[in-house]
């Protein structure tokens, strides 16, 4: 697998409580050149958001302690985190409705079961287009 | 002064009155007018007439009496019906006004039987004095104006829910669901208005949509793992042995644990659904609990968990030896599963003879299980929140013994555990003879 140099310095956390879905998207995405870092349950996850340096979050919503949406809405809340973008893994026919989009701001939903190259696509263009909203973003902010 | 009318309803009510007493007396008086001397040559045709005119006025007495018994039998009866019909039913006059209401309605409203509430057409109550929701009260009322307005034999359903503060569901839905059927019930305009008390049934819909929620979760999880270590083996991602060996063997162990979640769901389905075919039999449940302690002995050595057996040889149970193998083993597999590495699991086979029954035990020395936890563990899908990153199981695991034990073998089922001193999960099969209860 060929690293995209590019994308070495991303770092995308990844929250689940299932151990082989960390497992396996972990491994896709170390492959494809990002780094990972990973979360067992909800509060763990933002305990780790908070602790700086995140690209993005790819979460589960059913998790332990805190649930995917719940995350994604302390994230969205947070001045120091809101930037962060969020991919929600969940089961099929599940739906946000508008006050939890604005609310979560999550950017895409996906799912179970999932496809790895699907989600890497998906992750590449997310972290793409944020780069460049963020950086319209930052002309709003100034 | 008496005016003309009312001297002629004097006269009318003297010239009936005589009538009356004609009719009843009649016999008496002609006899005592005629005189024996005529008796023979008038009296004949008039004593006939007389007969006949009693017997005909003593068939109509009795026909009114029989009538009006029927009658009042038949009020008595609806009165009754109406009395101890366990829906509540309304009845509303034109303005959509409560004129009456049986006790089930009137405990709707929070009326007590005892207090003799008057609710008529002198005293009416209003629909929302009588059901405390105003939504609710202002469909109903426009569908009892749609059925008048349509005049006889014009019928509404409606649906709505009540607030209840019945205390039995705390922190669970507390509402009352409602299925109205409006009708007309006579040309004054009246209605009458049944009330269904649906809330189980909804209840009961909604523990199925729930259910089919956590299986469809419970289902995906695994297929993820599954597709997605074959797509990333397909796509060459996994370039040595090791990786393909670990994520082969991801796949191997998540299609297991798909089929065993499959076999739960349709083993609890098929008890439920009363189609499951027990093979009944003597089953000795001390050579059962053997037998499944040392099936899991070396998965008790690998956890380094010390995994202990007491046993009473010979008692006897009739029961499914398949099924009553499948709760011991997991009754077991979760204390091997949850007990901390060095911990103990205890498995226990004893007579009760209170109420003549097995006892099984499997008492752990782990972390326990929190107070507000233990109802609900047996429930399909439940997780205890502190142990949910352990879990590897299907989830049905608990309520699937349940089934078994209480609606296969009418035994019990249970657990006693305090947080921080471990757990005792217990069940009892019905003994089956008299030598397998203790001395």
């Amino acid at each position: 697998m060929n690293a995209d140099s590019e994308n070495r310095q991303r770092r995308i956390l990844v929250a689940d409580d299932e151990e082989y879905i960390v497992r396996v998207v972990s491994f896709k995405l170390e492959s494809a050149g990002y780094e990972v870092v990973e979360a067992i349950d909800g509060a763990d996850a933002w305990s780790k958001v908070r602790a700086g340096d995140i690209d993005l979050v790819l979460t589960d919503h059913q998790m332990p302690l805190m649930t995917g949406l719940e995350l994604a809405g302390r994230i969205a809340a947070d001045p120091a985190t809101r930037h962060i973008p969020v991919i929600m893994l969940t089961a099929r026919g599940f739906r946000l409705d508008a006050e939890e989009i604005v609310a979560s701001r999550i950017v895409e939903l996906i799912a179970k079961p999932f496809s790895p190259r699907g989600l890497l696509d998906r992750i590449r263009e997310t972290l793409d287009s944020t780069e460049r909203g963020g950086e319209r973003g930052g002309e709003r902010a100034a | 002064m008496l005016d003309v009318t009312t001297i002629s309803g004097v006269a009318l009510a003297f010239v009936a009155g005589l009538a009356a007493a004609w009719m009843l007396f009649g016999i008496r008086i002609r006899r005592a007018c005629i005189s024996p001397g005529d008796a023979r040559g008038a009296t004949t045709p008039i004593r006939a007439l007389d007969e006949r005119l009693r017997r005909e006025l003593e068939a109509l007495s009795r026909e009114h009496v029989l009538a009006r018994r029927i009658v009042e039998e038949r009020i008595g009866r609806f009165e009754r019906m109406f009395a101890s019909f366990p829906d509540p039913i309304l009845v509303l006059d034109r303005h959509g006004d409560v004129v009456d209401a049986n006790p089930a309605a009137k405990a709707l409203a929070k009326i007590d039987a005892d207090d003799d509430v008057r609710i008529d057409a002198v005293s009416p109550r209003s629909l929302e004095d009588m059901i405390g929701n105003r939504t609710a009260v202002r469909d109903v009322l426009e569908h009892v104006r749609a059925v008048v307005a349509a005049g006889s034999e014009a019928v509404r359903n409606a649906e709505f829910e009540l607030d209840s503060d019945d205390p039995a569901g705390v922190g669970e839905e507390t509402s009352r669901a409602f299925e109205a059927v409006i009708r007309t019930l006579d040309e004054h305009g009246r209605a009458l208005l049944v009330l269904h008390d649906t809330t189980r049934e909804r209840d009961s819909s909604r523990l199925k949509s729930e259910f089919v929620a956590k299986a469809s979760h419970e289902l995906r999880t695994p297929l993820s793992s599954i597709h997605a270590s074959l797509e990333m083996l397909a796509d060459g991602d996994l370039q040595d042995h090791a990786q393909r060996a670990e994520f082969l063997d991801i796949a191997i162990e998540e299609t297991d644990r798909l089929a065993k979640l499959v076999n739960d769901m349709l083993d609890i389905s098929g008890i439920e659904a009363g189609v499951a075919r027990p093979r009944m039999t003597q089953v000795d449940l001390a050579e059962i609990a053997t037998d499944v302690v040392d099936g899991l002995r070396a998965a008790a050595d690998r956890r380094s968990v010390d995994l202990r057996l007491h046993v009473q040889p010979g008692l006897v149970v009739e029961g499914d030896p398949e099924m009553l193998s499948a709760v011991i083993g997991n009754l077991v597999g979760n204390g091997l599963k949850y007990v901390p590495e060095g911990e103990r699991v205890t498995v226990a086979v004893d007579a009760e003879d209170l109420t003549r029954s097995v006892v099984v035990t499997v008492t752990d020395t782990g972390l326990g299980i929190p107070p507000g936890d233990l109802d609900r563990v047996f429930d399909k899908f439940y997780r205890i929140k502190r142990y949910e990153r352990n879990a590897r199981g299907t989830g049905l695991g608990l309520n699937l013994c349940r089934n078994i034990v209480e609606q296969v073998h009418h035994g019990r089922i249970g657990v006693d555990s305090r947080l921080g001193e471990g757990a005792r999960f217990w069940f009892s099969v019905p003994a089956s003879h008299p030598a397998s209860m203790a001395a």
